[in-house]
């Protein structure tokens, strides 16, 4: 932590970084009741030494100026890319999809970690001099920076991550002020390239978006994690049925419990009211980074909080929205909750980014 | 610029709240609106509920001697998902199961979450599968019912299916029986991996046990004279009914041909059949003692008035009856005596229709008894405004009307009781499990049919038939034995003419004639070997009544008082103690084959004793323990002087070993093997 100012210090988001320590304690909670394959009840261990190196991490990252990091965005939005095709060489398939490399006994999933060298490429472009203002030529200079990572990622396939990019983008470009017209016809844009999408979505991705819209379609194939998941969540009812009761999830009725489906458990141990805490814990640091963005005068610092904070809110809302059925199961984990050394990593470090600017807002 | 871009920030925000809002909107509607029907999913997904069977109640005899009993067994469920490796498991628990291994192979591979592989195994057996610590197999409790002494009275207790009793006894009391089947969970994860819990929701609570009125050993005796007949005369059916006249109680109901009830899926329909309630035949000579009851009682007739006989043939619309022998003038106690066709009909004519008709139903024919047996038949009694000329005559003699055997029975039971009909009872008593008595059936007298002295003047009448009648095959030495014999012809279905052939050959008496303790008929249907009811049916009552009085420590008439002599001791001792009723008191009589030898092998030295008591042979015995050796083997026809030899030892052999560690008076060993191999297979039905 060389080149502290010591009155930095006296700006440190402790809430925030509390947070995370209170994200750590549910995650093990969760986990801890889960036999995952044949480890079995190692899963929540393992959680917690990376949710201790994520801690680390976002120290590490808070103690950085955030202006040095989006000063070398490019380097490390170019080594993003590099890991992310690396997958196609070194990669490791996982039903049916190439997102990790085993680094010795660690498996990285290189698409997680690239979402903060987005965050930081995006704010880089922005907030850099050709794209002032911001304006059509804008958008064509920003473009690259998403079409390309968003084609590796859908390659591997991870149609969730790749989906994530456009709203972080979207918000970005709110925060930077891009005219209402222009946002408009961007979305209008969009709205018309879905169909076309349609044509680019594997065959299974294609079959999730027609389940989500009727989920009797196929209840024992796609269907069945929908469903699986909405059981377990209603038997949870209003106050849960405990770490030992939740039988759905522990008796792996449903799939992905550990990771993508997690939600689900959370909802059957400790029901709904379990459910307001869990949602209360992550709109407390939405808000925050809102806040933090709100409150920064400084350009870069905005938009590098107001990025974090989207990237953080679109997987939370995604997430919770694809487990309780309110939207198409996309691979989405729930960050500071799933279990994934890589997510877990990312997402602290995606707040340090927050507390990095909080610390540096009155500077 | 810096003031919009903060609006928008908050824009933001309120837009991610607005998204939260919805997550949390539709959170409430599964975990509270939804809740009940998606625990419910929830609930039948990990579990599957299993019903337990209740233990079934015992069926005793009138001293509590089992005669149909259930033994705790468990039955093997398998997982298929959760089995590892299905080649494997199935070469290990084939032999084990006794089933081929391709048969365990297929259940172990069938695409379903549960299968039951095979029920009822004895606890050895289940300890064996137990200890082969194959993953994705499991026991749930269950019941083995089993009749120890296979065949005894088998027509009475019925047996019990998987559904329940199916006849006799079991079914007709299967409601007490039977019990409530309790019911239990057994959880169980996606995969069908993990048997996680087996809770039991609701206990199952065993069946009541039922007393019959029946006893062992006078069923035994009954039966062991019954198979002798039924062979030798080569029947097509034969059986004895023994009631006790005093209470109705029905003491043993033997009857060919039979079969085994552990065995019962193998059994032919003809050989389960309770003929003596679903049967109906045409007593013939028999019924000549209803007549004489109604004609006495209307005072027709006296035992003494002359009546003649026809030269031995009469008349009646264009139809001639003839006597077996040509008779003169005779008394109307002759008339019984020497059965005559010719005097009954007369006698019978000067009844009269209704008033014959009357006492005919007095004594409950045409009628079921009310025994409680599915399936009775009420025989066939026709009201009176449909007879023809011919009718009254021939009922007089016992054809025209059909009854079962345990009609007859009540009603020559009636006469015997002093005139008081008494509902032929075959159920005592109920109890519980832990034997205390839940119901008793106590003896109930339905009505007086006729007076008392018109009852003693049949039973002189009865005794003078047996004496100097036709009955005299009846006689037992040492009593006074009232009875009556009967032959009728079967009507042959397609000429509707009494046919030539033999047709029912039948006894039916009382004994003592002074203090009558049972009445018994002995019907041989259709004997190949015998005609005359006299030469067949009469002896057999002799044979079977000489030993129930024996057994029933009757003094006989001209026995002397025992002097006791002995000078220790001193104490008033009972006159007689006959033999058989030292070797058969308290255990019932396990073989019902005499001629055969059982296998004792694995029983201890009691038991074993106890099923070769009824072989009478002599036993040499060497060790201390149990059987584990036997000469001559089992199923070896025994020689009339061949001593058995037995030899024992303690802990036993590997046969025997299995018997050794448990407690009871039953034991699995014995139990399967009486069973028969094929029994539990049998039995599975689900």
């Amino acid at each position: 932590m060389i080149g502290i100012d010591r009155r930095l210090l006296q700006n440190v988001d402790w809430p925030l970084i509390s947070i995370g320590l209170a994200f750590a304690t549910l995650s093990g909670l969760t986990l801890s009741s889960l036999h995952v394959g044949r480890a079995g009840g190692t899963v929540a261990l393992r959680q917690l030494v990376w949710f201790g190196v994520g801690l680390v991490a976002l120290l590490i990252v808070a103690s950085i100026d955030y202006k040095k990091l989006v000063r070398i965005a490019p380097l490390i939005y170019v080594l993003g890319l590099a890991g992310l095709a690396s997958v196609f060489v070194l990669g490791r398939t996982v039903s049916g999809a190439r997102r990790w490399i085993v680094i010795g006994s660690v498996s990285v999933q290189p698409s997680e970690l690239f979402k903060i060298a987005f965050v930081l490429m995006a704010v880089w472009v922005l907030t850099s001099r050709w794209a002032q203002p911001i304006s059509r030529f804008t958008l064509l200079l920003v473009a690259p920076v998403v079409a390309i990572p968003f084609v590796l990622i859908m390659k591997q396939p991870d149609l969730g991550t790749a989906l994530l990019l456009c709203p972080v983008l979207l918000a970005l470009l709110v925060g930077a002020g891009i005219r209402l017209r222009l946002l408009g016809g961007l979305s209008l844009a969009g709205l018309a390239a879905m169909p076309v999408a349609w044509f680019f979505l594997k065959e299974y991705q294609r079959e999730r978006i027609l389940v989500y819209l009727d989920p009797f379609r196929d209840p024992l194939g796609t269907a069945y994690n929908v469903i699986q998941a909405k059981i377990a969540i209603g038997s949870g009812q209003l106050l849960g049925k405990g770490i030992s009761g939740a039988t759905q999830s522990r008796l792996a009725f449903l799939p992905e419990r550990h990771t993508d489906f997690i939600f689900a458990v959370f909802a059957e141990m400790w029901g709904f009211v379990g459910c307001l805490i869990l949602l209360a814990c992550y709109a407390f640091v939405l808000l925050r980074g809102f806040d933090i963005a709100a409150s920064t005068r400084e350009p870069v610092g905005r938009l590098v909080a107001l990025g974090a904070t989207t990237m953080l809110a679109a997987q939370v809302l995604i997430n919770v929205g694809m487990v309780t059925g309110l939207l198409p199961v996309v691979g989405v984990p729930l960050p500071l909750m799933s279990y994934g050394g890589t997510s877990v990593l990312c997402s602290l470090m995606g707040l340090g980014l927050l507390v990095s600017v909080r610390m540096r807002q009155f500077q | 610029m810096t003031s919009p871009l903060r609006t928008r920030v908050l824009i933001l925000a309120a837009l991610l709240a607005v998204a939260f809002g919805a997550v949390v909107s539709k959170l409430a509607t599964l975990q509270i609106v939804r809740r009940a029907e998606l625990a419910g999913l929830a609930e039948r997904q990990y579990s599957r509920t299993i019903s337990l069977q209740a233990l079934r109640g015992p069926i005793v005899d009138r001293r509590g001697a089992p005669l149909a009993m259930s033994a705790a067994t468990e039955s093997l469920f398998a997982q298929p998902r959760a089995v590892g490796d299905p080649v494997r498991a199935a070469a290990r628990l084939a032999p084990v199961l006794g089933m081929p291994e391709a048969e365990v192979h297929a259940l172990l591979t069938v695409p379903k979450t549960f299968v039951w592989l095979k029920r009822r195994l004895p606890p050895a057996v289940a300890d064996q599968v137990r200890a082969l610590r194959e993953p994705g197999l499991g026991f749930v409790a269950d019941a083995l019912r089993l009749y120890p002494n296979r065949e005894l009275a088998a027509h009475v207790i019925g047996f019990e299916g998987a559904d329940g009793g199916l006849e006799g006894v079991e079914r007709a009391w299967d409601k007490d029986l039977g019990g409530t089947p309790g019911r239990a969970v057994v959880g169980r994860d996606a995969l069908g991996r993990e048997v996680v819990t087996q809770q039991v929701i609701q206990k199952p609570s065993p069946g009541h046990g039922v007393m019959l009125t029946l006893d062992t050993t006078m069923q035994y005796i009954a039966e062991r004279e019954i198979d002798a007949a039924y062979r030798r005369t080569g029947s097509k059916a034969a059986m004895a009914v023994v009631m006790d006249p005093k209470t109705g109680d029905v003491l043993a109901v033997a009857i060919r041909p039979t079969f085994n009830p552990n065995t019962f899926a193998e059994a032919r329909q003809d050989e389960i059949r309770n003929r003596a309630v679903t049967d109906p035949f045409e007593p013939g000579s028999t019924f000549k003692i209803i007549m004489a009851a109604a004609a006495l009682e209307e005072g027709v007739v006296k035992p003494d008035d002359r009546i003649f006989g026809e030269n031995g043939s009469i008349t009646i619309a264009r139809t001639t009856i003839r006597d077996w022998k040509k008779q003169g003038w005779m008394t109307f106690a002759e008339v019984l005596q020497q059965s005559s066709n010719v005097g009954s009909i007369k006698v019978g004519m000067a009844i009269g229709k209704e008033t014959y008709h009357r006492y005919m139903t007095g004594f409950g024919f045409g009628a079921v008894t009310g025994v409680g047996l599915a399936g009775e038949s009420r025989g066939l009694l026709r009201e009176p405004g449909r007879w023809s000329a011919l009718s009254l005559p021939t009922m007089s003699i016992g054809q025209e009307i059909s009854v079962t055997a345990l009609q007859m029975v009540s009603a020559f039971s009636a006469i015997a009781n002093g005139g008081v009909l008494m509902q032929p009872r075959l159920v005592r008593a109920t109890f519980d499990a832990e034997g205390r008595q839940t119901a008793a059936i106590g003896p109930r007298a339905l009505r007086r049919v006729i007076s008392e002295p018109t009852a003693r003047t049949l039973m002189r009448l009865m005794v003078q038939i047996v004496d100097h009648g036709t009955g005299h095959a009846a006689a037992i030495a040492g009593y006074e034995v009232g009875g009556k014999t009967g032959t009728a012809q079967k009507m042959d279905p397609a000429t509707k003419r009494y046919s030539h052939a033999p047709g029912v050959l039948s006894f039916i008496g009382v004994a003592p004639a002074d203090d009558p303790r049972f009445v018994m008929l002995v019907m041989l249907d259709e004997p190949k070997n015998e005609k005359w009811g006299s030469e067949a049916a009469a002896p057999i009552f002799s044979s079977i009544g000489r030993e129930i009085l024996r057994y029933l420590e009757v003094a006989p008439r001209d026995a002397q008082p025992v002097q006791l002599t002995e000078s220790l001791g001193g104490a008033m001792r009972a006159p007689q103690a006959p033999p058989l009723r030292a070797q058969t008191e308290s255990v019932p009589p396990a073989s019902p084959d005499p001629g055969v030898m059982p296998d004792v092998r694995g029983k201890p030295l009691r038991q074993a004793l106890a099923t070769l008591a009824a072989l009478r042979a002599d036993v040499e015995l060497e060790g201390h323990g149990l059987v584990v050796q036997q000469v001559p083997a089992a199923g070896a026809p025994l020689a009339a002087d061949a001593p058995i030899r037995l030899t024992l030892a303690r802990g036993g052999s590997s046969e025997a070993s299995h018997a050794s560690g448990r407690a009871g008076a039953f034991e699995w060993s014995e139990a399967r093997e009486r069973a028969g191999a094929s029994a539990p297979g049998a039995r599975e039905s689900r």
